[in-house]
């Protein structure tokens, strides 16, 4: 099974000029290393908000230039906000792509169990009539972001993967200077 | 002949037509029926529910994030939901919004648990640092649709969220 470390490596070959919002925790650490950039806004709290912040993103967007607004969140803080996806089923946002980790446990707290373990979020989706693409290896998760970035969302990417967590230092940054960069690549 | 509550509804809806907003967001609410079946019906606005408060805020953030200009509408119960995302993304994060809020409990309530949160709510909002307007009968009626054009520029000036509350059951402060 592919780490997180490995599928944000992939992510990030295709996401130069695309908006991704990432969630807090390891995720935001991880996917911060691999270099920042002002199309990234790093969650640094709001567990579960990411893909809600991401709808918002994805409609003020919608006569803009770019394919899409990139939610990554983990399986726990997809089942913390559920609601995010009746929205996104509800608005169905075009420029919408969610890509939700599983790795069934909380990863950034010390990989207490999550409910993931006995639900399937991919099944959950497509119940609120979300197209939902499954993917437990690094080539099936690289097709699932090129084909869904090139298509009309919502769309989410259920991607299982192992509990592995790579050091990096915490995302202490001012939020204030995380938003104002990220909102001026929207805006610009 | 038309209620206090009538009469506030039509203030509301002209303070946020002021506004001109992109995106009305809202959950229902039987007191301000006539502002959301009005913005449902507008070809100006984009108008459309939110299943819990919490996504609400974040769905509202992210328009705001991208440069178009959302208005939220919600019971003061609501704020019990989204308080963490109104704290620790909208207000840590410095995203302009406004946030319209209802009062629930006080006189003319008739729920027999709501006053537990409602009640103390102005004060869990002022310890948590995030700037209160409130409207009621003390306000002249026709100067709340100013309240709320004033409460989105202050949002937009002051980079954070901003909640104007207003309670149209008329009656004692709450």
């Amino acid at each position: 099974m592919m780490s997180r470390f490995d599928a944000l490596k992939v992510l990030f070959k295709y996401t130069e000029n695309i908006p991704v919002i990432s969630s807090c925790g390891n995720t935001s650490r991880e996917w911060a290393s691999l270099g920042r950039r002002d199309n990234h806004l790093y969650m640094v709290d709001t567990m579960g908000l990411t893909p809600s912040v991401a709808i918002g993103v994805s409609m003020a967007l919608e006569d803009k230039g770019f394919k899409k607004c990139i939610a990554i969140e983990g399986d726990g803080g997809v089942l913390m906000n559920p609601n995010a996806l009746a929205s996104a089923a509800y608005l169905n946002p075009k420029k919408w792509l969610l890509i939700v980790f599983d790795n069934e446990c909380f990863a950034s707290t010390g990989g207490q169990c999550s409910l993931a373990g006995r639900i399937n979020i991919a099944q959950v989706a497509q119940g609120f009539n979300l197209e939902a693409i499954q993917v437990e290896d690094l080539d099936a998760f690289e097709h699932a972001v090129r084909t869904s970035i090139e298509k009309d969302g919502p769309i989410v990417i259920h991607a299982k993967i192992n509990q592995e967590n790579q050091k990096n230092p915490f995302i202490n940054d001012d939020p204030v200077v995380l938003a104002h960069k990220f909102s001026q690549f929207l805006t610009q | 002949m038309a209620t206090f509550r009538d009469l506030a509804c039509e203030e509301i809806i002209k303070g946020i037509e002021k506004v001109n907003p992109d995106y009305f967001l809202s959950i229902p609410c039987s007191t301000v029926g006539p502002v959301i079946e009005h913005f449902e019906k507008s070809d100006k606005v984009i108008s459309f529910p939110v299943s819990r408060e919490e996504d609400g805020v974040g769905i509202a953030a992210g328009i705001s994030l991208g440069g178009k200009l959302p208005i939220m509408l919600i019971q003061d119960t609501g704020i019990g939901n989204s308080i963490l995302a109104i704290t620790t993304f909208v207000q840590a994060y410095h995203v302009p919004m406004l946030i319209l809020v209802t009062r629930r409990g006080g006189f003319g309530e008739i729920n027999s648990a709501v006053n537990l949160f409602s009640e103390p709510l102005p004060r869990i909002l002022d310890d948590a640092g995030v700037k209160t307007f409130k409207l009621d009968y003390r306000l002249p009626l026709k100067e709340w649709s100013t309240a709320i054009t004033q409460g989105a520029q202050y949002a937009r000036d002051t980079h954070r969220p901003i909640i104007v509350m207003f309670n149209i059951k008329g009656g004692a402060e709450q």
